[in-house]
């Protein structure tokens, strides 16, 4: 290159002038390798960055959605969780139940809170599903029937304990729930009864006896249900 | 040739000889376009192509699999519901331009593929009414999943709509 900037008039020789066209087309076929080399090595960084695991979202989607259906051993109805039942889970009864997560990291949680978890799965896939909690609570009353042989139960149940033992002189001959007869006898009701009633309305029961109930003489066992709401999270790793 | 000097002693490419170049240089230009063409074409087809579709198989045959599997476990209905049901399952044609068989292994689902890269099983997640899991697709057909009652629990089917292919 000096030598052609010291002689200016001998810039290209004559017989150079075919060999300038090749150099022109080895650049050019340079270039077209630099482009070449490049598609592939993004072509590769593509294939190579496609890292979603489709069996490992498979098992996320498929126990989440298993556990949450109406016949998972964790719910009382389809997306409805049994408080008591998610709180004994381990991560052994997952596996058994759903043994595509054999082999796999996963954790459970409900809230924020982890239920269940096998391995380290922070990296893994995710499902959430919106749930509803559903605690059961046992309670008793005594009713006073100040206001007549008639109880309105506190809260809306599925089924009642009724627990008679009326005086000696008081025969309870029928029991009403609203305006429904749920146990009758004329010779007179006493002991424990267990009567199903709609969780739909307000259950008032209503004693047709032949004196006034006092305080004692009845007793009602109710489980209100009480549902919150709560995240479901089961995260599904290598 | 970059000397100046040594061009004019030699023969052939001084004075009335001058006309060839361009017929030499085009010649050299259009043999070494050959021989690049030819070069890269080696290299992507024999190396890289095949590579990279087998590799691209090898997801699209993971993903069929799995979206297949999801198909099949939503198939199944919930308990207490009439226990009859055909669904329609998409399935692509070709997975890296060949024909394959997805069929039922016990609880799996098993992808057969004439390229060993391409395939794999996926492991149903399916409640303990189903009994059994039968049957084989064939990529092409109009496949469907067919949910029938047993004595002994559920039945899902891989099965093919009737007439089609």
């Amino acid at each position: 290159m000096s030598r052609r900037r010291d002689q200016p008039t001998r810039v290209r020789p004559d017989d150079d002038r075919g060999q300038a066209n090749l150099v022109a087309l080895v650049a050019a076929l340079f270039a077209l390798t630099s482009v070449t080399v490049v598609a592939v090595a993004v072509g590769n960084g593509a294939l190579a960055g496609e890292t979603r695991d489709p069996a490992e979202r498979h098992a996320a989607t498929a126990v989440a959605d298993r556990l949450v259906a109406a016949d998972s051993p964790l719910t009382n109805r389809s997306n409805v969780i049994d408080a008591g039942a998610i709180r004994s889970v381990t991560a052994a009864d997952l596996r058994r139940w759903y043994p595509v997560l054999d082999d796999r990291a996963f954790s459970v949680s409900l809230d924020g809170e982890t239920i269940a978890a096998s391995g380290s799965a922070e990296r893994g896939t995710t499902m959430r599903r919106i749930v509803l909690v559903e605690r059961t609570t046992d309670t008793t009353i005594q009713p006073r029937f100040r206001t007549g042989n008639r109880v309105t139960l506190p809260r809306r149940t599925p089924d009642v304990g009724l627990s008679l033992d009326p005086p000696e002189n008081v025969s309870v001959s029928t029991v009403r729930a609203n305006d429904r007869t749920v146990l009758h006898d004329p010779d007179g009701l006493a002991g424990e009864f267990s009567i199903d009633v709609s969780r739909r309305e307000t259950v008032r029961f209503t004693f047709t006896a032949n004196g006034t109930l006092e305080h004692g003489d009845v007793d009602l066992s109710l489980s209100p249900r009480r549902t919150t709401k709560a995240e479901l999270v089961v995260t599904v790793g290598d | 040739m970059a000397d100046p000097e040594s061009h004019r002693i030699r023969p052939g490419l001084t004075g009335d000889a001058r006309g060839v170049t361009p017929a030499v240089g085009k010649t050299l230009e259009i043999g070494l376009v050959v021989l690049y063409v030819a070069l890269v074409t080696t290299v992507l087809l024999a190396g890289v192509v095949p590579e990279y579709r087998a590799a691209a198989g090898a997801e699209v045959g993971d993903r069929v699999l799995v979206a297949a599997s999801q198909d099949v476990e939503r198939a199944v209905p919930p308990d207490g519901t009439d226990t009859t049901v055909e669904r329609t399952v998409q399935l692509p044609a070709t997975i890296a331009g060949t024909g394959y068989r997805i069929r039922a292994d016990g609880r799996r689902l098993v992808l057969e593929h004439p390229d060993a890269a391409v395939g794999g099983a996926v492991r149903l997640v399916l409640g303990a009414r189903v009994d059994r899991v039968t049957g084989t697709w064939e990529s092409g057909a109009e496949t469907i999943v067919r949910v029938t009652d047993d004595s002994d629990g559920l039945v899902v089917e891989l099965a093919e709509r009737e007439g089609s292919g």
